[in-house]
């Protein structure tokens, strides 16, 4: 989910990104309220993220028939190498 | 738009004993979700993508939304067929791949978008911790088996170029059969070793 929030599939999803820190930190809390939240797992989101990235990228490849198979995904393609940069910053 | 099921979903909620249902599918990505108004409540089939051929990872979700709707969580709960199933085949028609499907309550609720607030993430982050404390019980307690993650980032393999993106227009043009295996042969000859 917080990959998506941060990297939005379309760009119509922009205020998703805006308003990412908040709702990353509104949803670790509830988290935090239902079960063991340590703080090495916060510092891995970024990572994780980046992960998810290279998943959706990997369901990409593996099971569409064209790029443009969906809407997005010329778009998201764009986006990847800025988002794992950031990932890693 | 609510329709009559088309007769492939109808064979399918006939085994369930659901007749008379009217459907209307509400999401097509990867898995298509049909919502179903049956008489005695609505319900929601499931049809998993046809690469999605891996039984194991969809009897380990029946088995652990099975076992959070026992505990009260707000998921939906399979159904079983008359057979005692949950998880079904379905063919659109008979020339096309069999796909498996799983019928299950539906949930009401409303699609936030716009309105996404922290207090609508403060929600789904309890949700996640409570389906993270069942699960740590049910592997405990054996009742899921499934030792490896759904899905891995082959992060190793795009970093030493094994893994890439297929040149635009060297996609096939028909669908993949199996995960992987059209695609890697239309790689460029870069990315193969």
């Amino acid at each position: 989910m917080l990959q998506f929030l941060k990297h939005p599939l379309t760009p119509a999803d922009a205020h998703h990104r805006t308003a990412y820190p908040r709702l990353r930190d509104a949803l670790l809390e509830g988290y935090a309220a239902r079960h063991d939240l340590p703080d090495s797992l916060v510092a891995q989101i970024d990572p994780l993220i980046a992960a998810g990235l290279l998943i959706t990228l990997q369901w990409i490849v593996d099971d569409w028939p064209r790029l443009d198979h969906r809407a997005w995904g010329p778009w998201f393609l764009s986006r990847m190498g800025p988002a794992l940069d950031e990932a890693f910053d | 738009m609510w329709r009559p099921p088309p007769p492939s979903i109808e064979r399918l909620l006939a085994q369930h004993g659901l007749r008379d249902c009217r459907v209307r599918r509400v999401a097509n990505l990867d898995c298509a979700v049909w919502r179903v108004q049956a008489a005695q409540a609505d319900m929601a089939l499931r049809i998993y993508a046809e690469e999605r051929r891996d039984t194991l990872p969809i009897d380990t979700e029946i088995a652990w939304l099975l076992a959070l709707a026992d505990a009260g969580v707000h998921v939906p709960r399979p159904r079983a067929d008359g057979a005692g199933s949950y998880r079904m085949r379905w063919q659109a028609d008979a020339g096309s791949a069999a796909r498996h499907a799983v019928l299950m309550d539906w949930l009401p609720g409303r699609r936030v978008y716009k309105g996404l607030r922290p207090v609508h993430l403060r929600h789904i982050g309890e949700l996640a911790g409570r389906l993270h404390g069942s699960a740590r019980q049910l592997v405990a307690a054996r009742v899921l088996s499934s030792p490896r993650l759904a899905h891995t980032a082959e992060v190793a393999a795009w970093a030493d170029g094994r893994r890439c993106v297929p040149e635009a227009g060297r996609a096939p043009s028909t669908s993949p059969t199996a995960a992987g295996a059209t695609w890697q042969k239309t790689w460029p000859a870069c990315c193969s070793s």
